[in-house]
């Protein structure tokens, strides 16, 4: 009798840790699989290691009121240059990304000032979503499920702030399983409720030294709670071009 | 008078009764002399505190609503500049009344030093303004310990230099910046103000730090910065203003002065609203610490008074029953009853003015004792500590007297009223204390 309930017992144990390591197993792939995909996402909004350059409007209505700011944005690796184009009275105006600090210049200043990416830019957008998106650099993401949308499969992936200077605490994201390609985001406050509803569209592409890889071409920012606010981000002419270190220097801003 | 001379003789023949009723008068008025020099003193120095430092004015102008939702929607609730020269006109008949002026523009924004940027709530004032206000002698008397003599000092910099910000230690700690901000020079002054314009863009300026100063509130002192109105309309890219704020003469009234300007600038055809220091939103720090300082002040009257009243009930009582057969004698020889109780009250009368002249004059000598200690404390919410100091006022204390005299005469009347009414022989008869 003594033999028999030992023989169960280490038959249990040894099927617990297989279920055990099983699920260790799941997650990881789980986690490997949100990883790879946040970054091949992250490729189609700007996230490249050579230097990318584009023109980006910003098209906001705000409270019934209209307005248009046009910006051509440097970004190389994890730096961007972002210079406001028009309308007159904001040309010449730089905003600099060093990793994830963020810097104000304008011509008058005598320094740069150091800002904020959660910052309101126009509108909906915020200062860090003009330049590229680095969220497999900056959020830790999980897979919460599965959906199809529109007969599409996506992951909806869970992204939590790594730090707290991100532009958002946590955001819910939607990534193509066929394309790669992030069409939808929610971003979170920190309950966890969304504010801020973004749609992507990629329309564009660009050609690395590799291959030709699609590239955002209208990121659509809408209030969650006032949809009739809302901004839309134009990404236009994105094309690889050398870019010097120098450019995203901040010392080099001064007077 | 021949009343009067009695009743004066009386307070001596019973020395020892008449001392101690002295004495329970005299504590009692000094109680009140005190407590009123206390809340006297905190009321100027929250009223000076609140119309100066604070640059609220005795009465202040804004567009209609716009002190409530000037914040969440500024450029609706600027008074143009079109707005602006109406109202001089309407204030330049007032000379009378109004002692000088200031435009103010209020907002939020970042500091930076160029390595880090820290919010402020900023306040734009008018250079001339701010050296007024910074030399008004009611700041030296009423609040010396919020105004450090190098903000005296340099108060007139600001003309000279529109760019100058004021900010308070703990914000230039937080800059990196340490006291005193003019051993700074060239560059290592050179800071930068950013904010959203009322074009909604980012904007930013340049501001040189020169300029130090404290809110006297707690909560206020890690983001209030002063700037020249110009540095403020250049920021949020404006000509206009968010407040207009009146400096009073001291014989002005507030009030009435509040309904005459409302008057004109509705026949003006200004749609403003007028707010006075005092108020229940614009003057929300005043208007709360002083409510609480009159409840309390009230509570405290409430038991001195009772207090006092206690004393004279007693002692007039005692020193009747003691002298029963002596109003039977009076009467007996054609004194009426109204003839005694004139006799009683005289008496109290005459001893309350001498304990209260005593008290007044106990009372002063204290506060100079304590004004002259310098005792500090930290009243909660105020920002670093403060003399306790303790300012006597006259009319005050006139009125105060005045009322104690007359409770003090009433509760006699009452009292001796009912024991002069019983038959002479009855009071003759009656054996006393």
């Amino acid at each position: 009798m003594k033999k028999y309930i030992l023989s169960i017992s280490l038959f249990a144990l040894l099927f617990g840790l297989e279920l055990r390591a099983d699920d260790q197993k799941n997650t990881q792939k789980e986690d490997t699989l949100a990883i790879s995909l946040l970054k091949a996402s992250d490729e189609a909004r700007g996230s490249v290691t050579e230097g990318l350059v584009w023109d980006s409007q910003i098209e906001t209505v705000e409270d019934g009121e209209s307005n248009t700011r046009n910006f051509v944005v440097k970004a190389k690796d994890h730096d961007a240059f972002v210079e406001a184009t028009s309308p007159a009275r904001n040309k010449g105006e730089i905003y600099i990304f060093n990793d994830r600090n963020m810097w104000f210049y304008k011509p008058s200043l005598k320094k740069p000032v150091s800002i904020s990416a959660r910052q309101k830019l126009s509108g909906q957008a915020s200062n860090g979503d003009i330049a590229s998106t680095h969220y497999a650099r900056d959020y830790t993401p999980t897979i919460e499920k599965t959906e199809l949308l529109s007969g599409e499969k996506f992951h909806v992936l869970m992204l939590k702030a790594k730090s707290e200077n991100l532009t958002y605490d946590m955001i819910r994201y939607w990534i193509s399983d066929k394309t790669k390609l992030a069409a939808r985001a929610e971003f979170l406050n920190l309950q966890g409720k969304a504010f801020k509803i973004g749609e992507m569209e990629y329309g564009n592409l660009i050609t690395t030294a590799e291959k030709k890889v699609p590239f955002i071409s209208r990121l659509t920012i809408t209030d969650a709670k006032y949809p009739q606010n809302k901004s839309t981000i134009n990404y236009k002419a994105p094309h690889i071009e050398q870019l010097a270190s120098s450019l995203f220097n901040v010392s080099n801003l001064s007077r | 008078m021949k009343l009067w001379i009695l009743a004066f003789r009386n307070m001596g023949r019973n020395l020892r009764r008449t001392l101690s009723t002295a004495v329970a008068i005299a504590a009692g008025f000094i109680g009140l002399v005190l407590l009123s020099a206390y809340i006297y003193r905190t009321k100027m120095g929250l009223t000076t505190s609140t119309v100066y430092i604070n640059h609220k004015g005795h009465l202040a102008l804004f567009k209609k609503d716009g002190l409530e939702k000037f914040a969440a929607k500024p450029s609706k609730y600027l008074i143009s500049r079109e707005d602006q020269e109406k109202l001089q006109v309407i204030l330049d008949r007032h000379p009378d009344e109004i002692e000088f002026t200031g435009k103010y523009l209020s907002g939020t924004g970042l500091i930076s030093n160029s390595k880090k940027s820290i919010p402020f709530i900023g306040l734009g004032i008018e250079p001339v303004t701010y050296a007024k206000i910074m030399h008004h002698p009611d700041l030296m008397r009423w609040t010396p310990d919020w105004i450090f003599p190098e903000t005296i000092a340099t108060s007139n910099d600001l003309a000279l230099n529109p760019n100058l910000i004021s900010i308070t230690a703990m914000m230039g700690e937080l800059l990196g910046k340490d006291l005193p901000f003019s051993q700074y020079q060239g560059e290592q002054k050179s800071l930068q103000l950013a904010a959203k314009s009322y074009f909604n863009d980012l904007n930013a300026n340049n501001v040189e730090l020169g300029l130090r100063h404290t809110t006297g509130i707690a909560l206020a002192e890690d983001t209030s910065l002063i700037g020249s109105l110009a540095t403020f309309q250049d920021l949020y890219a404006t000509d206009g203003i968010q407040y207009w704020a009146l400096f009073l003469k001291p014989a002005a009234s507030v009030a009435g002065f509040r309904q005459v300007l409302a008057r004109e600038v509705k026949q003006a055809g200004l749609d403003l609203d007028i707010e006075s220091y005092n108020g229940e939103i614009w003057g929300a720090y005043y208007n709360g610490s002083m409510s609480f300082l009159y409840v309390m002040g009230s509570f405290f009257i409430f038991l001195i008074c009772g207090a006092v009243l206690l004393s004279i009930v007693n002692s007039t009582t005692l020193g009747i029953i003691e002298r029963m057969k002596e109003i039977g004698t009076l009467r007996a020889i054609g004194f009426r009853p109204k003839h005694i109780q004139s006799l009683f009250w005289r008496e109290n009368f005459i001893l309350s003015l001498i304990a209260v002249f005593s008290g007044q004059v106990i009372s002063e000598i204290i506060a100079l004792i304590v004004n002259f200690a310098h005792f500090q404390f930290e009243p909660p919410g105020t920002q670093g500590k403060i003399q306790f100091m303790l300012a006597t006022n006259w009319k005050i204390c006139l009125v105060m007297a005045l009322f104690l005299l007359l409770l003090n005469v009433a509760t006699t009347l009452v009292v001796v009223k009912k024991i002069t009414r019983p038959q002479v022989i009855k009071l003759l008869t009656e054996s006393g204390a």
